[in-house]
């Protein structure tokens, strides 16, 4: 399994270079991460959008 | 729009009854009415989108289309219709771009307009808005993918049925006349669904043997709600689970 953005400092490092999230403030970024968890999918896995709707997803890599 | 404006009751009553503002306190509403002038733009008069887009709209009563054409070929898409309390200019509004599209008012209509930026004004202060605004404009883009998926996946048999089903309420029994499309020339909707003229007029003479629709110059209904259900391959909200969709050969 990639430790590719596993822990907080690369998730926020990465975030602050997003045009969607690079303006919030740090203390935001960080309550916003609170709510997330970290998946990841293998290529090629299809994903129903019934399992996918109920969420909200940020691509962190691929 | 000045309150003493004999427009202004029923500019208010519009925006009360529409989906997209009927969240909103009277207070609200008399801010934008007090932002917003009134316009009427006649039935195909041509708008120039270099003023258009830098104000937002709200239609008032009137349908508006909003396009895309080939220059070369002549060929046109309609991507948007609007009705009566829709907000237009969405893209413009939140990207504060121009965007490649044509106009044009399918009948004389009113509207509220205001500068861009007098509407982000607005609606910063009223935050709250955006619990509207934003499933409106997610509609808005579901829209879009709905009609790039059409024009990528299906015939067009299937993709007109699909047109008329989104124009319509499926809770209903028979004979339903479709809204803001049910008086469209069969022009005005092969360019819905990327087809044209000759072609969505067979399907619809078609579907008028089979005592599916009834549709002759300028109306348009349903007669056979659930054949036309699976002529557009998908289920009717209506409809227990048990029972199946057949999509035609």
């Amino acid at each position: 399994m990639s430790l590719k953005f596993s822990d907080k400092d690369s998730v926020t490092a990465l975030l602050r270079c997003s045009p969607l999230f690079g303006l919030l403030a740090d203390d935001v970024l960080l309550d916003m991460l609170s709510h997330f968890r970290r998946e990841t999918w293998k290529h090629g896995r299809c994903i129903a959008s019934s399992e996918n709707e109920q969420r909200f997803h940020v691509i962190l890599s691929g | 729009m000045k309150p003493e404006s004999p427009f202004y009751a029923d500019s208010l009553q519009c925006l009360k009854a529409s989906s997209l503002f009927n969240q909103l306190d009277t207070a609200a509403l008399a801010g934008i009415l007090k932002r917003g002038r009134r316009e009427t733009w006649k039935h195909r008069r041509l708008l120039p989108m270099e003023e258009i887009w830098q104000r937002f709209h709200i239609l008032l009563s009137g349908r508006v289309r909003l396009s895309r054409c080939n220059p070369e070929s002549g060929r046109m898409i309609t991507l948007f219709l609007h009705g009566s309390g829709d907000g237009f200019c969405l893209f413009s509004l939140l990207d504060g771009q121009p965007h490649d599209v044509m106009l044009e008012p399918l009948d004389d209509v009113t509207l509220l307009s205001m500068p861009m930026y007098e509407a982000r004004q607005w609606i910063e202060e009223h935050p709250d808005f955006n619990r509207t605004l934003l499933p409106y404009i997610g509609q808005q883009m579901s829209t879009l993918a709905n009609l790039a998926a059409d024009l990528a996946l299906h015939d067009t048999e299937t993709r007109l049925a699909r047109l008329i089903l989104r124009h319509i309420d499926e809770t209903s029994s028979a004979h339903i006349e479709p809204t803001l499309i049910n008086d469209l020339s069969h022009e005005s909707l092969a360019e819905m669904i990327g087809s044209v003229r000759v072609v969505v007029n067979r399907q619809l003479q078609h579907w008028k043997q089979e005592g599916i629709v009834d549709a002759h110059r300028g109306y348009l209904m349903v007669e056979k709600l659930n054949e036309l259900a699976q002529r557009a391959e998908r289920r009717l909200v209506s409809l227990p689970d048990n029972v199946p969709v057949i999509p035609t050969q």
